[in-house]
């Protein structure tokens, strides 16, 4: 079976989860106490009848459950997600407002977390029931054991309170103000730009909020990564690679690290679920104005299309980078069977 | 020593750490492989015999304690930090692994694996030049369409041809010393005989010497000039392969050569010698065979015998004289 | 999270207590571990006991950093930050063994009812299976708590929801795998009641991954249902509870001590249990003990 098979049914798999998000979400607004029309008109206009039976007939409320299923999934196709009874917007908007913060808060938690795991991973393989070993298992438990709701507030206390070595909560200073957004992104937006001053500025945001949430997933990482290479390093072709003649180095990096990243691979993707159900908490420590604290603050208001929204979003992003994941570990691997 | 003497091994020991302390594997193994020569090392499972040939290619774990000589080319490879070896191996000295399923590193593509044999050792010539002579080497171990399949993957190779593969690797840098390990025991019978036409053709084309690890007397029949059986870490016996297999002066060569099974050679069970190997946790006192041994006396229980001449051969049996005259076996080839 | 443990290795308990004792140094972690989790149980259980103040009632100045008469300081409200801590444990770890508990159940029951039953039951749990791990786990969470609305009973039910799937997917790999073993197919063709070999045959060799998932993901509940506390979905405000402590902390990055002994008492809990847990895999995985 070749890849572009593989790649084509798993893409065929992904319409059905999707609408099984929808429909979940569909049913948790039906068990919500919520009255529905609050989530698609504004409050001034609940009084007024003419606008009530509009958004009833628009949105089937006076129809069946079922239809209004169907209604549901057919605003849901064309980008409509209700209006947020906090901020009044709809909340596709707001969405697409807050996704590139979160986007680059996960990206550079997801750089650290994997970079930091896979080389305390090899090491520790490689120096196996070392001191460092040990340490590295101690610190990566630390990592996955600590709330990272907790951790944030540690980190903002001892290094921006205490020490001031780096920015308070937030992406850029108070007076700073974001130049026009090209991918949203500040550190590329400013790259892009040239702004070195605001490059560096954004970065010095990014960097606690990033270990914070970084650290949460690199004990898993690196864990994986040990076992990984001490599975490697026994096997025969390590032992053949040295008796070619290749160094230490060689030998641990060329011939044993590809290996043992393949099954790397997948969970360094699937560790995604984990970085957003963690931003979601960083966000709100770090005032990150994200989808994470998004959801926070319209969980905190009761803010039921905001937070609909928020899963849906979310799902979608965890079907597919799970399908990213899967597709590149197909690519990466050259002895893969695919059933 | 004389000059022809490739590779000088003495009083090799080697202790390996365990949860319960260190504990020998080989005890006190002498050898020596000539130029041109096949030396093949012959014992059971679990006996030592790729212990003592991974030792020599520096392939065992850090913790693994050493001791003994082994002088290859004029140099000491056994020493306390692996430096002097290292432009050795791979280049002087080669090795040929068990199984070629597992012996090539599933991710790199064939040509750059025997590439890598080559580069490693010559870092000035070109890459062209790399390829070329990688190339020709898929050939020399006649791998069809070796262009083509210079950029294929491990999986995309069968067993014997991925030994090709392995072998081309061990001959990369005409080394003076191959060890192969088992070359043949995962392949198919019809490919054994390939491989190891190939590997005896390569042998004389090159003149190198070859230390043939192996369960298969067939084999040891077919393509060495001397042998070596080793039991529970020692060498029990040594000498030319005529004077060994015509004239065994071990009782446990005897057991080896009379579980020779007519048909394919295998000694892998050995019917003919009751009881089992003795695990180097626990060696018995006095000679580790005597347990096993039909012509055990009391004093094989106490002292253990030495390797000692024996005819033109050598034996570590304090009887080796007075066991009863072998029956002359027809030989398998 | 992982699935490990094949049907075979059902005297795990055996070997886990063999490993324990040949093993001491490198299990010591997880005996720590245990002895903290022992204590927190204790306090959990007799809190009233040790706890220097009331936990809800004013007993000195506002915001005072530690002192000789409050170990931990005082909250906004004049609260003593150690005693609210102490009751917090009744809060904080009763909610993850019923969330464990209960999930596992569930997963357990419909797991193997696809796996045993197999066509349409298989194909309608199994689908509502891969559906509910679509979701990031804490969005779900938080999504179905705020539909039934906030508290710490549908906290609880919204964590139940998030993972019974994880023992429903791991229960029925297992009963599919023993269906096949060939006592139990022996069983069928001499003409066993079908209920009687899932509750005699099946279930036996079936049971103790689950278990051994469980005693792992209890780290991971009490971080949950810590951080919905901390979001506002959880115990309401003048109840302890570790999480919503801490969000109480958070307000203001110079009064520290507020949030300091709840973070410390929730990460003593989930280290020890990870302790244990990290024990219990290397143990019983395969791949780590070569």
């Amino acid at each position: 079976m070749n890849i572009y098979r593989y790649i084509f049914r798993r893409l065929a798999g992904l319409p059905p989860l999707l609408l099984g998000v929808l429909t979940i979400a569909f049913l948790l607004s039906q068990v919500s106490q919520v009255d529905p029309l609050n989530s698609i008109l504004p409050e001034r206009m609940l009084s007024n009848p003419a606008a009530v039976a509009a958004a009833k007939a628009r949105w089937g409320l006076d129809k069946s459950p079922l239809t209004q299923y169907f209604v549901y999934l057919q605003n849901v196709a064309t980008g409509d997600l209700g209006v947020s009874f906090r901020t009044k917007r709809p909340v596709a908007r707001d969405l697409m407002q807050r996704l590139p913060a979160t986007l680059e808060l996960v990206v550079a938690a997801l750089l650290f977390g994997s970079v930091l795991g896979v080389a305390t991973g090899v090491v520790a393989a490689r120096f196996r029931d070392s001191v460092f070993d040990h340490a590295v298992r101690l610190f990566a438990l630390f990592g996955s054991s600590i709330p990272v709701f907790w951790s944030g507030l540690v980190f903002l206390s001892i290094f921006s309170v205490q020490l001031g070595w780096t920015p308070g909560p937030g992406r850029l200073g108070s007076r700073t103000a974001a130049g026009p957004p090209i991918t949203g992104l500040h550190t590329i937006d400013s790259l892009i730009q040239g702004n070195w001053p605001m490059f560096f500025e954004a970065l010095s945001h990014l960097i606690l909020p990033a270990i914070v949430l970084g650290w949460s997933v690199m004990g898993i990482i690196s864990r994986l990564v040990r076992g990984s290479m001490l599975d490697v390093l026994s096997q025969d072709y390590i032992a053949m690679a040295k008796a070619k003649g290749a160094g230490g180095l060689r030998v641990l990096l060329r011939h044993a690290l590809p290996n043992a990243l393949i099954p790397a691979i997948t969970v360094i993707g699937y560790s995604f679920a984990y970085l957003l159900t963690g931003a979601v908490l960083t966000e709100t420590i770090f005032s990150w104005p994200g989808i994470g604290s998004y959801a926070v603050e319209s969980a905190r208001a009761l803010d039921y299309p905001a937070i609909m929204g928020v899963t849906m979003l979310g799902g979608a992003a965890f079907l597919l980078t799970n399908l990213v994941t899967d597709i590149a570990y197909a690519i990466v691997d050259p002895k893969i069977k695919l059933q | 020593m004389t000059s022809e003497n490739l590779l000088d091994v003495r009083d090799l020991t080697i202790a390996f750490r365990t949860p319960r302390g260190y504990v020998e594997a080989v005890r006190g193994v002498d050898f020596v492989i000539r130029r041109g020569e096949v030396m093949s090392l012959v014992g059971e499972s679990g006996s030592g015999k790729s212990v003592t040939m991974r030792a020599l290619m520096g392939l065992l774990p850090e913790t693994t304690r050493i001791s003994g000589s082994a002088r290859f080319l004029g140099q000491e490879l056994i020493q306390k930090s692996g430096r002097g070896v290292h432009g050795l191996r791979g280049a002087r000295m080669s090795m040929i692994f068990q199984d070629p399923m597992t012996a090539l590193n599933p991710v790199m593509a064939i040509g750059a694996q025997v590439a890598e044999a080559i580069r490693i050792h010559n870092r000035s010539i070109s890459r062209q030049e790399v390829r070329d002579r990688a190339v020709k080497l898929l050939r020399d171990v006649a791998i069809p369409f070796p262009e083509q399949r210079f950029d294929q993957y491990p999986h995309q190779f069968s067993g014997g041809m991925r030994q090709r593969v392995v072998i081309a690797m061990a001959i990369a840098n005409r080394p003076d010393l191959i060890i192969a390990d088992e070359p043949t025991t995962a392949l198919d019978v019809t490919v054994q005989a390939q491989i190891l036409e190939l590997l005896r053709n390569l042998c004389a084309e090159y003149h190198v010497g070859l230390a043939l690890i192996t369960h298969d007397l067939g084999v040891v029949a077919g393509m060495a000039q001397s042998i070596s059986v080793m039991y529970a870490g020692a060498i029990v016996e040594r000498g030319s392969v005529e004077e060994v297999f015509y004239n065994p002066s071990h009782p446990y060569t005897r057991g080896l050569l009379g579980a020779l099974p007519h048909l394919t050679g295998r000694i892998e069970r050995l019917v003919d010698i009751g009881g089992n190997p003795p695990t180097i946790f626990a060696l018995p006192e006095g000679c580790a065979f005597s347990p096993r041994c039909a012509f055990v006396q009391p004093r094989c229980r106490v002292e253990r015998p030495l390797l000692r001449q024996v005819r033109s051969a050598y034996a570590a049996c304090h009887f080796a004289e007075t066991l009863p005259a072998y029956p002359v076996q027809e030989m398998q080839a | 999270m992982t699935a490990m443990g094949t049907p075979q290795n059902n005297n795990w308990a055996k070997a886990l207590m063999s490993h324990l004792r040949r093993d001491f140094w490198s299990a010591l972690p997880a005996y720590i571990g245990g002895l903290v989790v022992l204590f927190w149980i204790v306090v959990a259980l007799t809190a009233p006991l040790w706890a220097p103040y009331s936990p809800l009632d004013m007993v000195g100045a506002r915001l005072q950093p530690p002192s000789a008469d409050h170990y931990f300081g005082t909250d906004g409200l004049g609260r003593d930050v150690l005693s609210r801590t102490l009751y917090g444990a009744a809060q904080s770890l009763p909610i993850a063994v019923v969330v464990v508990v209960v999930g596992a159940t569930v997963g357990a029951v419909l797991g193997a009812a696809a796996g045993f039953l197999g066509g349409w039951t298989n194909t309608i749990v199994m689908r509502l299976v891969d559906v509910t791990l679509s979701f990031p786990p804490m969005l779900l969470a938080m999504a179905v708590a705020v539909a039934l609305g906030p508290g710490l009973k549908t906290a609880a039910v919204a964590m139940i929801i998030v993972w019974w799937p994880l023992y429903a997917r791991l229960m029925q790999s297992q009963v599919i795998s023993v269906k096949q073993m060939d006592h139990v197919e022996a069983a069928v063709s001499s003409g066993v009641r079908r209920f009687r070999i899932l509750w005699r045959y099946i279930l036996p060799l079936s049971w103790t991954p689950i278990l051994i998932n469980a005693t792992m993901d209890f780290g991971q509940v009490v971080l949950l249902a810590a951080a919905l506390s901390f979001i506002g979905l959880g115990a309401a405000p003048p109840t302890p509870e570790w999480g919503q402590m801490i969000s109480e902390g958070a307000v203001n990055f110079y009064t520290w001590w507020i949030a300091a002994a709840p973070g410390l008492a929730i990460l003593s809990v989930v280290l020890a249990l990870n302790f244990i847990g990290d024990r219990v895999r290397d143990v019983l995985d395969p791949r780590s003990t070569t």
